[in-house]
């Protein structure tokens, strides 16, 4: 690592904090959660059925080529019938594998989109809500105030 | 024996697709085959580059070397578990996914995945090269033993000396303060946080500053409108949002930029304060994540974020020239660790220490 000419951070800061006290600057503006809490866009309905099954279709997007090998055969039966799954299996995997991969993608584009339109549901739902708000007030506004014509 | 990489997305212009390329070319000229496979591949990338699909998987034996980049979950990553190649992970970090939540559900669940997954990738590995040491912390706590060294993503300086956009650089370059901030319009880099403090800048000390925004917010449109809504409630105007732009305007905002402003919460490294750095822009960041590493002690790190506060540090920075001078002298000391010939040695020190070690 080279030698370092960075400048004393901490008493620009320090500097600064002082000239904003002498100036009289304040912070009173809208802060971003206010905003956000104000429009309430993409608000997460977390109580939302359909998202607890989109959790759920999340979870099980994936499926899997392999299951357990079992036998409940007895004897000599029992003994050749694990190996001889595992060379079908083996035989079989050029072909299951690929199209595993792809349900596996279908899946997740299905559980993705169903989850993204949620989300977009949700968010001129609430888009809506404020805006048919924003008419309410002005509407109450403009039928509030006296006509010029009248009030001269 | 074949040194392949692997990325789940390539795409145009990203920092880890750069990484890629610059690494593959590396590679091939000292002397290995090579070879990238991606999931998802941008077309502008294969115009120029050899790419092939990531599925079905390369077959690879156990003399050949995988480097997989990894930062977000994929089907693939289930899949090179099973490979027998000797495996390499390249870690880029992953945004939690917490900051997500109320804007896309695919991030959402990426990251999350992604994040429960890393733990159970631990053993999959056989070495790992994290981009910082916040990264190589990240996968220490997920549970990686094996050997892990730092090195800081490779970046082809030699791009930013292509032309810049005039039309930007006419626009723009005039009198007014440009103040400038790189990356996707994502919840974790904060934007609303430089907003802010524009404002404050704007109000108290420059009312002609410009505010320039520059990348995309595809798939987080609730997030922009958000941002929209905010700037509008503040009433400041010269907030330029230009949404995702060609190389050469990338090149004319930092021509033009007088301060870069970064107010991100999480980043594995942080590509644009090494540019900012190249093109002598003064930084003015916020502590988190990677950044004080990045930054090394060059900029301005900021460890609180009140918007007044960071306004006039942006106000000195544009109005002091000797402090300015001493910020950029800083950031070009800082910015030759990062030299192409010094990270690309690193790394084939790294790769090769690995091959030698069977």
């Amino acid at each position: 690592m080279c030698g370092r000419a960075g400048i004393d951070a901490k008493s620009l800061i320090d500097g600064v904090k002082q000239d904003i006290l002498d100036k009289g600057y304040t912070y009173d503006d809208i802060t971003f959660s206010d905003v956000q809490e104000e429009m309430l866009f993409g608000t997460v309905k977390r109580s939302d059925k359909l998202l607890e099954n989109i959790f759920i279709l999340k979870e099980h997007e994936g499926v899997s080529a392999y299951w357990d090998l079992r036998t409940t055969s007895k004897g000599i039966l029992g003994l050749i019938t694990l190996p001889v799954k595992r060379i079908i299996r083996k035989l079989v995997s050029f072909y299951v594998e690929p199209i595993v991969a792809q349900q596996n993608e279908v899946n997740r584009l299905v559980a993705d989109s169903v989850a993204d339109l949620y989300f977009d549901i949700n968010r001129m739902r609430d888009r809506i809500e404020f805006l048919e708000k924003e008419n309410e007030s002005l509407s109450s506004m403009l039928h509030d105030e006296p006509d010029e014509r009248t009030a001269k | 024996m074949r040194v392949i990489q692997m990325v789940s997305n390539i795409s145009f212009g990203d920092a880890i697709g750069n990484d890629v390329l610059a690494l593959n070319d590396l590679l091939n000229c000292a002397g290995y085959e090579t070879a990238i496979y991606a999931e998802v591949i941008d077309p502008r990338v294969a115009e120029n580059h050899t790419i092939f699909s990531a599925l079905p998987l390369p077959g690879l034996n156990k003399d050949d070397v995988l480097i997989y980049h990894l930062c977000i979950n994929t089907p693939v990553i289930q899949k090179i578990k099973q490979m027998k190649c000797r495996k390499v992970a390249i870690y880029h970090n992953v945004t939690p996914h917490e900051f997500f939540l109320d804007h896309s559900f695919s991030l959402f669940t990426s990251c999350k995945d992604i994040r429960e997954e890393l733990k159970k990738l631990a053993g999959t590995f056989d070495y790992c090269i994290a981009v910082s040491s916040f990264n190589r912390d990240d996968l220490i706590n997920n549970g990686f033993t094996c050997q892990i060294d730092v090195r800081p993503i490779l970046i082809p300086f030699g791009d930013y000396e292509k032309p810049p956009s005039r039309t930007i650089i006419d626009k723009y370059n005039d009198n007014n303060v440009n103040i400038f901030f790189l990356g996707r319009v994502v919840p974790n880099k904060k934007q609303e946080d430089v907003i802010a403090a524009f404002s404050c800048y704007v109000k108290n000390h420059n009312p002609n500053a410009r505010l320039f925004i520059v990348g995309s917010s595809e798939g987080m449109e609730s997030y922009r409108e958000q941002l929209d809504e905010y700037i509008s409630l503040l009433g400041i105007e010269n907030v330029i949002f230009t949404e995702k732009v060609p190389f050469d305007e990338i090149l004319a905002y930092y021509k033009i930029a007088d301060v870069f402003l970064c107010m991100s919460e999480h980043e594995g490294f942080c590509v644009p304060l090494v540019e900012a750095m190249y093109f002598d822009v003064p930084i003015v960041a916020y502590a988190s994540s990677a950044i004080p590493e990045t930054l090394a002690g060059s900029g301005v790190l900021l460890y609180e974020k009140d918007p007044l506060v960071t306004a006039g540090i942006i106000d000195k920075l544009v109005t002091d020239e000797n402090l300015r001078n001493s910020v950029i002298e800083g950031q070009r000391k800082r910015l030759m660790d990062f030299s192409y010939e010094k990270t690309s040695k690193l790394f084939l020190e790294y790769i090769e220490n690995f091959i030698a070690c069977k």
